[in-house]
């Protein structure tokens, strides 16, 4: 399990229960031209996922509806103890609703991805996630919206991410009081920096930290700050 | 927690009962005492009678009944006060009235427990019963006092009190478990009328269901039969497209839930409906925030974009709903090419229709 930001080949873990995802997830990172993960393990519960080599994972992909293990049910309640054990979790999943994304968010994951929407973002997140980079997925700002204090800029771009918009798009509507549009670097950073507030305000575990960390060396939030985004102080 | 109509029953019954305190209250004082007041202040004058102790009593009984009734005044204080005033009463009518304690002109005592009832009738039956001992207790200091605690008059205190405590004992404890039973029945019938409304709902819930499953299999079964024959060819983007509608249909049937209704929410959901009955695959997100009630022109305004662009979308679209109490943005991107601009239906909702790359995107914006 990752403790600090992964430099090489990202090993992964997948939580889920339908053998043809585990055949797309599997081929999807064998596509990737830059080979920057490995699938290590893979089970239908969590449980035999990190059973073997998949206890060593930098990053657990989770599905969140496990019929074998669940009974139906979500596994939404497992994700704080999977995050209290050091591992970076990333949910995989089409109960995308934001109140479900939210909940996950705040006990401890690192990014949520729709099953249905977002597989090309499938590697690009998992690697951002091993370095402990501050990744906003649209599923995930429809979850940010309104669970952190934002700038008016800040909640203008993530609902636009939300929307389905890239970052050169929410740039071209972004416009400063000059009327000239503001650069996609700076989209990013007003994204980037909700991640920030709202991991600041979320559940304490280690791949949070790494991710304050993280934004504290790229200047997205300062050590003072954190306080301001405490549950209860919005 | 006691459901609002539960409590309300439990509350009809206690008033009822509170009328029928201030009624044994007010025979007892009229009735009963008044005589035997006239008679003593005939016999032996105004102070001696206990005239002026009869009335600081109907003056007491009556404000606590006014203020009860119209359910005002202070919870406590006021009460207590009053009892203070009853328990100085029952004293001084002991000491003044011919005969004494046990004289036919001392009222004080079993009319403090009457007056006491009706005063502490919204308080609990612990401070009503301090209150019957503070009452027996006067009685006993007054004996004690005045050297008249003889074993007889003991024993006659001990009868007194078992007399004058017994009637308003059983009203209060009887109707309050008069009430406690009527709000129990309430609940049970409340529970029922839940039950029944839920499964009723779950019932249009599930016939609804059905019925978009029907229509999904419909396309799905003649995929698969398509798939099976051979006569499908995958190669072709409109198979492609076909194919990709049908799944993302069978994703939303899947994680749907219609527990609770949102018009909005169900007005974009049958224009996603209606959009890939033509073969668009349409991504409906689940609203980020809670979506206030809207007046049906606003909903129409705020679904007409969704609906010119849909019409105008030749593979997909992703419609995302933002709300808050004061705002609430329904925005939709798409592969689409507007023929002509959005009409909107109302004033009170901004539009903004933006497109590059052959993405369109099209926000309808409502604020207060």
């Amino acid at each position: 399990m990752g403790a600090s930001p992964v430099d090489g080949v990202v090993r992964v873990a997948l939580v889920e229960d339908q053998d043809v995802v585990v055949e797309g997830v599997r081929a999807w990172i064998a596509a990737d031209p830059a080979k920057r993960a490995v699938v290590i393990a893979d089970g239908k519960t969590i449980e035999k996922a990190l059973a073997g080599p998949g206890r060593d994972a930098d990053v657990v992909v989770l599905d969140l509806e496990l019929g074998g293990e669940t009974g139906g049910g979500l596994v939404t309640g497992r994700v704080a103890g999977l995050c209290d054990a050091g591992y970076r979790v990333v949910v995989f999943s089409v109960h995308v609703e934001p109140l479900i994304v939210r909940t996950v968010l705040q006990a401890g994951a690192c990014a949520f991805l729709d099953k249905r929407t977002e597989r090309a973002q499938f590697v690009d997140t998992i690697a951002a996630v091993a370095r402990d980079l501050p990744f906003v997925t649209p599923s995930m700002a429809g979850g940010l919206l309104h669970a952190v204090r934002l700038s008016q800029r800040e909640r203008e771009a993530l609902q636009y991410l939300f929307q389905g918009m890239d970052h050169a798009s929410i740039a071209r509507r972004l416009k400063k009081t000059s009327g000239d549009p503001i650069s996609a670097a700076t989209v990013k950073q007003y994204i980037e920096r909700s991640r920030a507030k709202f991991a600041a305000a979320g559940h304490p575990c280690r791949s949070q930290f790494a991710l304050l960390a993280r934004c504290m060396e790229l200047g997205l939030i300062r050590p003072e700050e954190i306080d301001d985004y405490r549950p209860g102080d919005f | 927690m006691a459901s609002s109509s539960a409590a309300d029953v439990e509350e009809h019954y206690t008033r009822g009962g509170l009328w029928i305190a201030i009624i044994v209250m007010a025979g007892w004082h009229v009735a009963a005492t008044a005589p035997v007041v006239i008679e003593a202040w005939l016999a032996y004058g105004l102070l001696r009678s206990g005239a002026l102790i009869w009335l600081a009593f109907a003056a007491a009984g009556t404000v606590s009944a006014v203020t009860l009734l119209r359910g005002i005044g202070p919870r406590v204080a006021l009460p207590w006060a009053i009892c203070i005033v009853l328990l100085a009463g029952e004293l001084a009518d002991t000491l003044v009235a011919p005969g004494g304690f046990f004289g036919n002109h001392d009222f004080g005592f079993t009319s403090a427990g009457l007056f006491g009832l009706v005063v502490l009738w919204r308080r609990p039956f612990a401070e009503y019963l301090a209150f019957l001992v503070a009452d027996a207790l006067i009685a006993l200091a007054v004996l004690i006092l005045l050297g008249e605690a003889t074993r007889a008059h003991l024993a006659g205190l001990i009868v007194v009190c078992a007399g004058g405590g017994a009637l308003p004992i059983a009203i209060y404890v009887g109707v309050r478990a008069v009430a406690a039973t009527a709000r129990r029945a309430a609940e049970a019938e409340d529970a029922a009328a839940r039950s029944r409304n839920a499964r009723l709902a779950a019932e249009a819930v599930q016939a609804a269901r059905r019925a978009r499953y029907e229509t999904i299999r419909a396309t799905v079964v003649r995929l698969l039969d398509g798939l099976a024959t051979g006569s499908l060819d995958l190669a072709a983007d409109q198979t492609r497209q076909e194919i990709a509608v049908a799944v993302t249909r069978l994703r939303r049937f899947l994680v749907e839930s219609d527990d609770v209704p949102d018009p909005l929410s169900h007005e974009l959901r049958a224009c996603a409906d209606a959009a890939e009955r033509r073969g668009v695959a349409v991504d409906l997100i689940a609203a980020a925030g809670t979506i206030p009630m809207l007046p049906v022109g606003t909903r129409r305004a705020l679904t007409e974009p969704v609906i010119a662009v849909l019409a105008a979308t030749a593979s997909r679209a992703r419609i995302t709903v933002v709300a808050s109490a004061a705002e609430v943005a329904v925005a939709i991107v798409a592969d689409a090419r507007l023929a002509a601009p959005i009409a909107l239906a109302g004033d009170s909702v901004q539009c903004d229709v933006d497109e590059e790359g052959g993405q369109l995107w099209a926000q309808a914006r409502w604020t207060v």
